[in-house]
């Protein structure tokens, strides 16, 4: 299978790769470029630990072609934060207490970024829809709602 | 992961003529969503994947003259769950797209992958069943359209054939006195699959409330989605209140059907529950179709 080079824009930064047309975003992520903040468990689309923003979107990042994510924009958690300041979601999940193991932390955390970016101050049952995509086997998802209705307005 | 050579057309006709060059050998793919999975499995090895995502103007919504509604096969679910014209006009597809999959599915998925992937595990052939709609195929001999009440065939089975390519869903305008309705029956609200997604269509004269017409689609249930004619018949000509549609239900069961098992749902518990499901969407799609 023929690798291609393409570019891709993650986190505002141009990454000139070389890949083959199979390989799978959240893979290209955390094998060739170390973004492991991304993270892989179900495989499958079903739990939301992958979960990336493309052009603001969340998506599913285990089940999407890196290759069609050309002249897109893509932002993983290593790029939500400006430094070493926390974005206020960010803020908001350690203030509540809504991390615990902290394997679903980022893909919660840019769920909530794109609804409140679409809805700045959605209800209770807008913010779980919004994370209804995002698997939580630790906090019951109490506090992780609170995180996201307290950073939100 | 499966290797292959990943074509990406710029055009319906230069993807058309891939299609005729490696025939049995290329997939068609839109985003992916349905088709990664069993890629990665092994599933499927086709040896050429076509990608119909550089195709410009595929994911319009949009109505024609008449107010038919026409849908581009590269919309997402989520477009097509928060469009204005659909919500307005169109509910129940609004409605079926509201609990499907989660928003990261429904923010790149699209209706035509979804369709043509042909699960019979899922929500949308039901609705476009009971509204009527039909799909436009595209190939270098030309286009027709298919009902979508002939387009499912099996297990990832379709009606297309190996040139074809889905490029537009055509659903008729729903007449003012005409309600539809989509109900789904599964596990949780959100991720899950259908065991039971019922698709209720009524219409109803304004003057005697007596319904005129009536399709009822079953999707899920079995390898294809199927209308339950028995249950239509049942409704049209009669004046229908919440009370006489308990009544015509009270004994209704759907002897002659196939239920299949699946994995999160055994075959008796599909064909207990899909008369309760009928009975509810028959009921919001008469609200439906009742007010002004």
């Amino acid at each position: 299978m023929a690798k291609r080079k393409i570019k891709l824009d993650i986190n505002n930064n141009i990454y000139e790769l070389e890949i083959e047309p199979n390989r799978i975003l959240a893979d290209l992520l955390r094998e060739e470029l170390g973004l492991t903040g991304t993270k892989k468990s179900c495989d499958i689309g079903v739990c939301g630990s992958c979960t990336v923003l493309l052009d603001g979107k969340a998506i599913t990042s285990c089940i999407t072609l890196a290759v069609d994510c050309v002249n897109k924009k893509i932002l993983t958690i290593e790029g939500v934060a400006n430094g070493d300041k926390l974005d206020r979601i960010q803020e908001a999940f350690v203030d509540r207490g809504a991390v615990q193991c902290g394997f679903c932390t980022p893909g919660m955390v840019l769920s909530a970024k794109a609804l409140l970016c679409e809805n700045p101050n959605p209800s209770e049952v807008e913010i779980r829809r919004a994370i209804a995509g995002n698997l939580c086997r630790c906090t019951g998802y109490s506090k992780i709602v609170e995180a996201i209705k307290s950073a939100s307005g | 992961m499966i290797n292959f050579e990943y074509l990406e057309p710029a055009s319906l006709e230069e993807a058309a003529g891939y299609l005729k060059k490696y025939s049995y050998e290329a997939k068609l793919k839109a985003s992916g969503i349905s088709l990664l999975l069993l890629l990665k499995q092994g599933f499927f090895t086709p040896g050429y994947l076509i990608s119909l995502l550089k195709i410009k103007n595929l994911s319009y919504i949009k109505t024609d003259d008449s107010k038919n509604l026409l849908i581009g096969a590269l919309a997402t679910h989520r477009e097509i769950e928060m469009s204005e014209i659909i919500n307005s006009h169109f509910y129940a597809l609004a409605e079926m797209e509201y609990d499907l999959g989660s928003v990261q599915i429904r923010n790149r998925g699209t209706i035509g992958g979804c369709i043509c992937h042909g699960d019979p595990l899922i929500d949308p052939p039901a609705v476009l069943i009971a509204l009527d709609a039909g799909a436009k195929a595209f190939s270098l001999r030309g286009e027709r359209i298919i009902p979508f009440s002939e387009f499912f065939k099996g297990y990832y089975e379709t009606a297309l054939e190996q040139d074809e390519i889905l490029t537009e869903l055509v659903i008729p305008k729903i007449p003012s006195n005409a309600g539809c309705a989509y109900i789904k029956h599964t596990l949780r609200k959100a991720m899950d699959k259908p065991f039971v997604g019922v698709a209720a269509y009524l219409e109803i004269d304004r003057n005697t409330g007596i319904c005129s017409n009536s399709r009822i689609a079953l999707g899920a249930i079995s390898p294809t989605p199927v209308r339950a004619i028995d249950a239509e018949e049942m409704l049209i000509g009669k004046r229908l209140d919440n009370q006489t549609i308990d009544n015509i239900f009270r004994d209704y069961e759907l002897e002659d059907m196939e239920f299949s098992y699946d994995i999160r749902c055994p075959s008796d518990y599909k064909k207990w529950t899909t008369p309760v499901i009928i009975k509810r969407a028959v009921k919001t799609a008469l609200e439906r179709a009742s007010k002004e």
